[in-house]
C-alpha cells in the first residue's frame, strides 16, 4: 500500500485530468455528432459554458424535498470521483487500488442514491425515472457480472491493475486472437451503453418527460445542483471510456502504460487522446445509425450482452485453461 | 462456581435468565398485576446482564485456548443394551460456538436496551412483561443451543427455542374473544382482518413446521448416534471419517431437510414471512437477525464436523441457496408490508449465507491444496455475511420497530410515505440499513457480498478443465446471486422511497394524528441502539480486517485447518490466493514491483477520496452565494397535485414484474380451502378504498403446499376411519406390533 511519490503524483494528475476533461469528452461527442449530421454544431467547450452558467444560478428545490434529494448530486459526484481516482488514463499508477467488482458496486451506489432522489420529490416523473433506472440497473448488473466472471476466471483476480497488466502483456495481436477476450470486449461495450444511458437505451438529448430515464430524475434539479449532476454524468462517461479503452483495447507493447519514463508517459498520453477520440467517433456513429429502442425491447439487447459474455466464459473455462490447481 | 469453564458460565446465565423469566410469571399474581412495566424492565435488565456475562465468557473462550474444554455435566448409560448409545449431557465452547455466542449475546443486549423504550408503546401495555420474559427464555435457549455438546441436549434446547418463539407469536391473541377480534382502545391503527388471520395462523404454522424440522433432525441424530455409538459431539467428530458413504449421505439429507426448514431455505421458506411478522416488532430483530441463524451454526457442525463432505452435497446446498435468494427477493418485492418484506429479505440473506457454505462444502470435499484455501475463504465469507446480516438487518428491524412505535403499528408502506420529515432519526437509520443490505460501499454488506463472489470466482477459476460442469454450475450460481443483489437494491429503493421519502401517503387525518401523538422521534434508548447499529454497519464496512481474526478462527475450527484470508493495512482485505495466478503471455515480461495483483478492497482510502470529491463539489457550488429557491415539483406545467400523483410501490415494480413475467391476478378470489394465504398483494386495493383494484402475485410454493395439505387431509379422512376408530384393542395391537418390530430389528442386526 505504501505508495511512492511517483505513483501519488501520477495518480493525482490522472484523477484531476479525468475530472477536468470529462465535459470536454461530451463536448467532443456532441460536436462529432453534429458534424456528421451536417450542421456546424456547438463549440467543444460548450459543456464547460453550460456548467459555468449553471453554477452561477441558484438551486431550486421542490417543496418537501428532504436531505436525500439535496445531497444526491454530491454523493453521485463523490462516487464517480472516487472511481476516477482508480481508473488508469495513461499510466497504471493510480491513487486508489481499483477492484472491478468494487467499481461496479460504486456505480450501482450512484444509481441507487439518484433513484432515491427521484422518489424524494413526490413528483410522478421522479418515480417514473427511478422505476426505469432500477429496471435498467438489473440488466446492467447482470451484464457487468458476466464480463467480470469472464475476466476473473481467466486471470484469477478482480484487481484492475492485474487484468490491465495481463492484457497489456498479451499484446494487441494476441488479444485479438483470444476469442473470449474479444467477446468480453463487445459485451462490455454494450453494457457500457446501459450504464451511461446512451442510444438505444436512452436518448440523452431528449426533452420529452415521458421517454426519459435518467433525465427524468435530473428534471427536478436546477442551477448549481444540476451542474454537479451533469458534471457527474460527464465523468461517468469518461471513466467508462477509459476502462473500455485500457482494459479491452490493450496498448501496443512498445508503449507502456506501466512505464514511468517521460517518453513512455508522453507516448501513452498521446495514444490515450487518439484512442478516446476514435472511440468517441465510434459512439457518435453508433448513435446516429441506431434507433432508440422501446424500454421493454432493451431486455433483448441486454440478453445479447449476457450471452456474449457467457460464451466467453465457456471458452475461458473449457479452452483457455491455464489451470492452477 | 468456576466461571471460566463452560459449565460455570452456563449455570450462572441459567440463573440470571431464569430470574428474568420467573419475574414475568409474577405478573399473574397479586400486587404485580399492575406493575407489568416495572417487571418488564427488570426482565430486560436481567437479560442484558446475562447476555453481557455470556459475551464476556465468549470473548474469553476466543482469546484463551483453555476455553476449548469439553465438560461433562452428566452421563448415563441406560441398561447397557448394545446399539443404544450412551446418554451424555455435555457443554463445550470452541471458537465457532464462541463466535455465535458473542453475536447472540451482543445482539440480545442491543434488543434489550431498545426494548426499554419500545415496550413502553401503548399497544404493548398488557403484554410487555410476558414479551420480556419470553425474550429472556428465547435468548437463554439460543445460547444453550450454541453451548451444548451432545445431540440430546441439542434437541432439547432447540425445542425450548421453538416454544419461546411460539409464545412470542401469540402476543396479539389477547385481542381475540370468542366473538372475534376486539378493538383495543390504545391502538390507533386497528389491524385488518387479514393481519389478524395471519397472526392466528402464525403459532400453528410455526409449531407444525418446527416439529417437521425436529423430526428430520431426530432421524439425523439417531443415525449419527447409532454409527458413532455416542451422542457426544466429540465422539461424532472423532468418528466422522469412518461413517460409510451411504450412511453419511442419508444423515446429510436428513440434516439438510431439518436445518433447511428451520433456516427457511426454499422450498421451506413459506413459513418465515407468515410467522415472524406476527411476533412483536421489538424481538423481531433478535428472532430473524440471530435465532434463525442457529440453523447455519448447526449446518457448520453437522456437515463439516460430524460428517466427511461429499462433493455433491455442496452443489445441492449451493443450488438450494441460490434458488432461495432469487425467489425470496422476488417475493420481497411483491410485499408491501414492511415486516413481511424484511422477513423475505432475511431468507434471501440466509440464501446468500448458505451459498457461501455450499461453496465451502464443495471445496472441503476436494483434495487439491488450493481447495482448502477456497473452502476457507467461502466459509469466512459466509460467516461474515451472517455477522453483517445480523447487524444491518437488526438495524432495519429496529427502525421498523420505531416506525411501528410512532405510527401505532402501521407498517404498510402504501400507507406511510414522507416519514423522513416527521421522524428523521428513524428514517436515517433505515436508509443506512437499506444501503448496507443492498451491498453498497462503504457499508458492511458490500464486504461479505464481495467475499462471497470472490470465493465463487476463485472456485470457477481453479476447477480443473475436466470438470467444466462444476465450473459452469458455479458461474450460474454467481450470476443468479448478482441478480438477487440487484433486485435487493431495487426492493429497498422501493421501500425507502415509498415509506420514508416523498409525500405522505396516509390520509390527512392520520398524519394529523401522528403529528399530535408522536410529534418527536422515538425514545432515547431506541435512537441510541439504532445509531450504534448504524455505526457498526459503517465500521465493519470500513475496516473489515478487524472482524477477520474471529471469523477465521471460527471457520478454521469448522474446517479443521488454518484459515487465512489476508488483509491490507488500513483495514482492507487482499486475498492471499495460495497458488500462483496464471500469467498467459506475461511470462516474457515481469510485472513491476509495485503491482499488487491480488483481488483487494481498501474501503478507507476510497471513502476518503470520495468524500474529497464530493466535498470539492460542495465547495464549488457554495462559492457563489445565492439564495436557494423552493418551488413546486415539475408537473408539466399543470397545477401540482400533492401526493395523489406519486408513484405507488406496485407501479415502481411494474417493469421488473413484467420482465420476470409473473402473472398478475387482480382481486384474487378467496379460494375455498386455502390453508396458507398464497396471494401476495403487490398493491392493496383496500388501502385505496377499491378492493377490486388489488393486484396480487401468486406465491407458487404456498400454492403447492395448499395442494399437498388438501391431498393429505383428504387421504387421511379416508383412512383414519380404519386406523383410528377408537377401539382400545386395536391400539394395543399397534403397540405389540411395534415392540415385535424393534425386537426383530435387534435380532437381525449384526453384532
Amino acid at each position: 500500500m505504501a505508495k511512492d511519490l511517483l505513483t501519488c503524483a501520477l495518480g493525482l494528475v490522472q484523477a484531476v485530468l479525468i475530472v477536468a476533461a470529462a465535459p470536454l469528452l461530451t463536448g467532443l461527442l456532441r460536436w462529432i455528432k453534429a458534424r456528421l449530421q451536417g450542421y456546424e454544431g456547438p463549440s467543444l467547450l460548450q459543456p464547460y459554458r453550460d456548467l459555468r452558467k449553471l453554477l452561477r444560478t441558484p438551486a431550486v428545490w421542490p417543496e418537501d424535498a428532504s436531505i436525500v434529494f439535496k445531497s444526491a448530486p454530491y454523493v453521485l459526484f463523490a462516487a464517480y470521483g472516487a472511481i476516477a481516482c482508480a481508473v488508469p488514463l495513461f499510466s497504471a499508477r493510480t491513487l486508489l487500488a481499483g477492484d472491478l467488482l468494487q467499481i461496479i458496486y460504486i456505480f450501482a451506489l450512484g444509481r441507487f442514491v439518484f433513484s432515491l432522489a427521484g422518489l424524494d420529490t413526490g413528483s410522478s416523473f421522479g418515480g417514473l425515472g427511478s422505476s426505469r433506472e432500477m429496471f435498467l440497473h438489473l440488466f446492467t448488473e447482470a451484464g457487468l457480472a458476466v464480463v467480470l466472471v469472464g475476466l476473473a476466471v481467466k486471470w484469477r483476480s478482480t484487481a484492475l491493475e492485474a487484468i490491465l497488466w495481463e492484457h497489456w502483456a498479451l499484446g494487441l495481436g494476441q488479444f485479438a486472437a483470444s476469442p473470449d477476450l474479444v467477446l468480453l470486449a463487445f459485451a462490455f461495450g454494450l453494457i457500457m451503453l446501459f450504464e451511461v444511458g446512451r442510444i438505444p437505451i436512452d436518448n440523452p438529448a431528449t426533452h420529452l418527460e415521458l421517454t426519459m430515464t435518467h433525465r427524468a430524475i435530473a428534471l427536478e434539479y436546477a442551477g448549481r445542483d444540476l451542474a454537479i449532476v451533469e458534471w457527474a454524468e460527464h465523468l461517468k462517461l469518461a471513466v467508462l471510456f477509459a476502462l473500455l479503452a485500457n482494459l479491452f483495447l490493450p496498448f501496443p507493447s512498445n508503449i507502456s502504460i506501466f512505464g514511468a519514463g517521460a517518453g513512455a508517459l508522453l507516448g501513452s498520453l498521446g495514444l490515450t487522446i487518439v484512442r478516446t477520440a476514435a472511440l468517441t467517433l465510434l459512439l457518435a456513429l453508433w448513435e446516429l445509425t441506431q434507433p432508440k429502442l422501446r424500454l421493454r425491447a432493451v431486455t433483448g439487447l441486454a440478453l445479447v450482452a449476457v450471452i456474449l459474455g457467457l460464451i466467453a466464459i465457456l471458452y475461458g473455462i473449457t479452452l483457455g485453461s491455464q489451470k492452477v490447481a | 462456581m468456576n466461571l471460566s469453564s463452560p459449565s460455570g458460565l452456563f449455570a450462572l446465565i441459567s440463573v440470571i435468565f431464569g430470574a428474568g423469566a420467573m419475574a414475568a410469571l409474577l405478573t399473574q399474581f397479586g400486587p404485580f398485576r399492575q406493575r407489568r412495566r416495572q417487571v418488564a424492565d427488570f426482565s430486560l435488565g436481567v437479560t442484558m446482564i446475562g447476555s453481557m456475562v455470556t459475551g464476556a465468557g465468549a470473548v474469553r473462550a476466543l482469546l484463551d485456548p483453555g476455553g476449548w474444554l469439553t465438560e461433562r455435566l452428566w452421563q448415563m448409560s441406560p441398561i447397557g443394551i448394545p446399539y443404544v448409545p450412551q446418554l451424555v449431557i455435555q457443554l463445550r465452547v470452541d471458537p465457532l460456538s464462541a463466535f455465535f455466542m458473542l453475536l447472540t449475546a451482543g445482539f440480545a443486549v442491543v434488543v434489550a436496551v431498545y426494548s426499554f423504550g419500545a415496550l413502553r408503546a401503548p399497544h404493548y401495555a398488557l403484554q410487555c412483561a410476558s414479551i420480556a420474559g419470553a425474550f429472556s427464555v428465547f435468548v437463554w435457549s439460543t445460547l444453550a443451543v450454541l453451548m451444548v455438546n451432545d445431540l440430546f441436549s441439542l434437541l432439547a434446547a432447540l425445542e425450548l427455542m421453538t416454544l419461546a418463539f411460539a409464545f412470542l407469536t401469540l402476543y396479539k391473541h389477547i385481542y381475540y374473544t370468542l366473538d372475534g377480534p376486539v378493538a383495543h382502545p390504545d391502538w390507533y391503527h386497528q389491524p385488518d382482518a387479514a393481519a389478524l388471520r395471519d397472526s392466528r395462523l402464525a403459532p400453528q404454522i410455526y409449531l407444525i413446521v418446527s416439529h417437521t424440522s425436529t423430526a428430520f433432525l431426530i432421524i439425523a441424530a439417531l443415525l449419527l448416534a447409532l454409527t458413532a455409538e455416542s451422542t457426544s459431539f466429540d465422539a461424532l467428530r472423532a468418528y466422522s471419517s469412518r461413517v460409510t458413504p451411504l450412511m453419511s449421505d442419508a444423515i446429510f439429507l436428513c440434516a439438510l431437510a431439518g436445518l433447511g426448514i428451520r433456516a427457511g431455505l426454499t422450498p421451506a421458506h413459506f413459513w418465515v414471512s407468515l410467522v415472524h411478522p406476527a411476533s412483536p416488532t421489538t424481538t423481531h430483530a433478535f428472532s430473524l437477525g440471530i435465532a434463525i441463524k442457529v440453523a447455519i451454526y448447526l449446518m457448520c457442525r453437522f456437515f463439516f464436523q460430524f460428517l466427511t463432505p461429499h462433493p455433491w452435497w455442496g452443489y445441492l446446498l449451493l443450488a438450494v441457496a441460490v434458488i432461495t435468494a432469487v425467489f425470496n427477493v422476488w417475493y420481497a418485492i411483491a410485499s408491501h408490508d414492511l415486516k413481511k418484506a424484511l422477513a423475505y429479505h432475511s431468507i434471501e440473506n440466509i440464501g446468500i449465507i448458505a451459498a457461501g457454505l455450499g461453496v465451502a462444502l464443495i471445496f472441503a470435499a476436494r483434495t487439491e491444496p488450493i481447495a482448502a484455501w477456497i473452502s476457507g475463504l467461502a466459509l469466512v465469507a459466509s460467516l461474515f455475511h451472517l455477522l453483517n446480516h445480523a447487524v444491518f438487518k437488526g438495524l432495519l428491524y429496529l427502525a421498523t420497530g420505531a416506525v411501528d412505535d410512532r405510527t401505532g403499528q402501521e407498517v404498510d408502506i402504501e400507507r406511510l410515505g414522507g416519514l423522513i420529515r416527521l421522524w428523521p432519526w428513524t428514517a436515517a437509520s433505515f436508509i443506512v440499513g437499506a444501503l448496507a443490505i443492498s451491498g453498497f460501499p462503504p457499508f458492511n454488506g458490500f464486504i461479505s457480498e464481495w467475499l462471497t463472489l470472490q470465493a465463487l470466482l476463485d472456485g470457477i477459476a481453479v476447477m480443473p478443465g475436466g470438470e467444466a460442469a462444476g465450473a459452469i454450475g458455479l458461474a450460474v450460481a454467481l450470476l443468479l446471486l448478482v441478480v438477487s443483489f440487484a433486485l435487493t437494491a431495487f426492493c429497498f429503493l422501493k421501500i425507502v422511497g415509498v415509506a420514508f421519502l416523498g409525500q405522505y401517503r396516509a390520509s390527512k387525518s392520520v398524519v394529523d394524528h401522528w403529528k399530535a401523538h408522536s410529534p418527536r422521534d422515538v425514545k432515547r434508548p431506541m435512537i441510541v441502539t439504532m445509531a450504534l447499529m448504524a455505526v457498526l454497519c459503517l465500521a465493519l464496512g470500513l475496516a473489515p480486517a478487524g472482524a477477520l481474526p474471529i471469523l477465521s478462527k471460527a471457520a478454521g475450527t469448522t474446517l479443521g485447518h488454518e484459515v487465512n484470508v489476508g488483509v491490507t493495512d488500513l483495514g482492507g482485505i487482499a486475498l492471499n490466493q495460495a497458488a500462483p495466478r496464471p500469467t498467459a503471455a506475461g511470462e516474457a515480461r515481469t510485472p513491476p514491483a509495485w503491482l499488487d495483483a491480488r483481488s483487494r478492497i481498501t474501503p478507507l482510502p476510497w471513502l476518503a477520496l470520495g468524500l474529497l470529491a464530493g466535498g470539492l463539489a460542495l465547495l464549488i457550488t457554495r462559492l457563489a452565494r445565492h439564495a436557494r429557491r423552493v418551488a413546486e415539483p415539475w408537473n408539466c406545467g399543470t397545477p401540482y397535485n400533492t401526493g395523489e400523483a406519486q408513484y405507488s410501490p406496485a407501479a415502481l415494480s411494474f417493469l421488473i414484474r413484467d420482465a420476470v413475467g409473473a402473472g398478475i391476478e387482480r382481486s384474487p378470489s378467496p379460494a375455498a380451502r386455502n390453508y396458507l394465504p398464497n396471494h401476495l398483494e403487490m398493491s392493496s386495493g383496500a388501502a385505496r378504498g377499491d378492493p377490486q383494484s388489488t393486484q396480487a402475485v401468486q406465491e407458487v410454493f404456498r400454492t403447492v403446499y395448499n395442494h399437498l395439505i388438501r391431498g393429505l387431509l383428504d387421504a387421511s379422512a379416508k383412512t383414519s376411519e380404519a386406523w383410528q376408530n377408537g377401539d382400545l384393542g386395536r391400539y394395543l395391537l399397534y403397540i405389540l406390533i411395534m415392540n415385535l418390530a424393534v425386537l426383530l430389528l435387534f435380532l437381525l442386526l449384526p453384532r
